[in-house]
């Protein structure tokens, strides 16, 4: 049975965390704290930034911050220029534009992501549920429904498929 | 007793996570099979269990709430790969802005036509507009255009799965399918469920079609508040 993406993932990520644990323990028996040069602060240790980051690994909590302050920002940008976009779609803009502008992915948020990604069907349910609803609406129109699902979407996979492909086998 | 049960929120919001735990199971069980996404099997056993109790869904929502609520942030979260594909589309951006706007803006423009004269009936029509949209997207664009969410779903993962079973087929008898066509037009005309279809082909395919999927929602986030 091939192994799911982020299962793959998942354990990619215990290994480096147990890397951390295993060098977190070297530096305990060592006492590296000397060598705190390449730290901004002089108070900071070797030792502490490293068990920082390993703290920092096991939270997704600071992911889930920035995602709700991004959020929120969303929401206000929205109600303050009364725009028609959502306010989760200016949030994730305003993500956009800020890795662009810092240039990487920070840990806490690639944590958040490996967390919440597998779970995003499940937030999907309740409203998908809401299908029962629209009983009438399914009953009456089915096979047109189908067929219209269907057919509309052969000439979109054509035009993306022929754009795609051309003069490149060329 | 029972009927207590049925009318506390929790008890609704377990279930939920419980039927997406099964279909999690089901799709492992199948070998990833790309028909049989955990969100199908779970949606299916949610209903089939309100249909018999005969709870309402505004009760079932009471306690869905919770989980519905995780939707705004996860949809922030979709910056995260967006980022990491805007990397890898580089080298041949403007093909693929072209292959993503037209598309998505073909396939939408043919269900919107044809939804608009052969059924006719408005909220269907508007809804029809967000099927090509990953589904939390359609969710959040539907709500905001004023068409029916819960109908922008169903329209999503069966456009995904026909999507999915129709294409690859299609391609290999116009002969362009080419790993990253393929890919990327799965992504653009089938999103998350072409995407999974796209990992049984290749790694190649998959990382096209993902790239696809996060591009063409974000463009019909954009422009569809605006165009309906």
């Amino acid at each position: 049975m091939p192994l799911r993406p982020h299962l793959a993932n998942r354990i990619r990520f215990y290994n480096i965390r147990a890397l951390i644990a295993e060098v977190v323990k070297l530096v305990d028996t060592l006492d590296l704290g000397s060598s705190a040069a390449r730290c901004e602060s002089s108070s900071l240790s070797f030792r502490t930034s490293i068990q920082q980051q390993l703290i920092h690994r096991e939270q997704t909590m600071p992911g889930l911050l920035i995602l709700l302050v991004f959020l929120l920002l969303g929401g206000v940008l929205q109600q303050l220029f009364s725009l028609p976009v959502p306010a989760s779609i200016i949030g994730m803009l305003l993500l956009l534009l800020a890795l662009i502008v810092r240039g990487q992915t920070p840990d806490a948020l690639q944590k958040i992501t490996q967390t919440l990604s597998p779970l995003l069907p499940l937030f999907l349910i309740p409203v998908s549920v809401g299908i029962v609803t629209q009983k009438h609406l399914l009953e009456a129109h089915a096979t047109e429904l189908l067929v219209i699902l269907a057919v509309s979407i052969i000439p979109g996979a054509l035009v993306s498929a022929w754009i795609m492909s051309r003069g490149k086998s060329g | 007793m029972i009927n207590t049960l049925l009318h506390t929120p929790l008890f609704w919001a377990a279930l939920t996570i419980g039927a997406f735990i099964l279909g999690q199971q089901l799709y492992r069980r199948t070998g990833n099979n790309a028909f049989l996404p955990p969100i199908l099997t779970g949606i299916i056993l949610v209903v089939v269990t309100l249909e018999l109790s005969g709870v309402p869904y505004a009760t079932y929502m009471e306690g869905g709430t919770f989980l519905h609520t995780m939707l705004g942030p996860v949809v922030v979260m979709l910056a995260v790969p967006l980022y990491q594909y805007l990397h890898t589309m580089r080298k041949q951006w403007l093909r693929i802005v072209l292959a993503i706007t037209l598309g998505s803006g073909t396939t939408v423009a043919c269900a919107v036509a044809m939804a608009y004269f052969w059924i006719g009936n408005d909220a269907i029509t508007t809804t029809m507009y967000t099927k090509s949209i990953t589904t939390p997207v359609a969710v959040a664009i539907t709500e905001q255009v004023g068409g029916i969410s819960a109908l922008a779903s169903a329209f999503v993962i069966i456009t995904g799965i026909l999507g999915a079973l129709m294409i690859p087929p299609l391609l290999r008898l116009t002969r362009m399918d080419d790993p990253q066509t393929t890919g990327l037009t799965l992504g653009i005309c089938a999103h998350a469920i072409g995407t999974s279809r796209a990992l049984e082909l290749g790694p190649q395919q998959s990382a096209y079609a993902a790239m696809a999927m996060t591009l063409t929602a974000t463009l019909h986030a954009l422009v569809l508040p605006w165009a309906v």
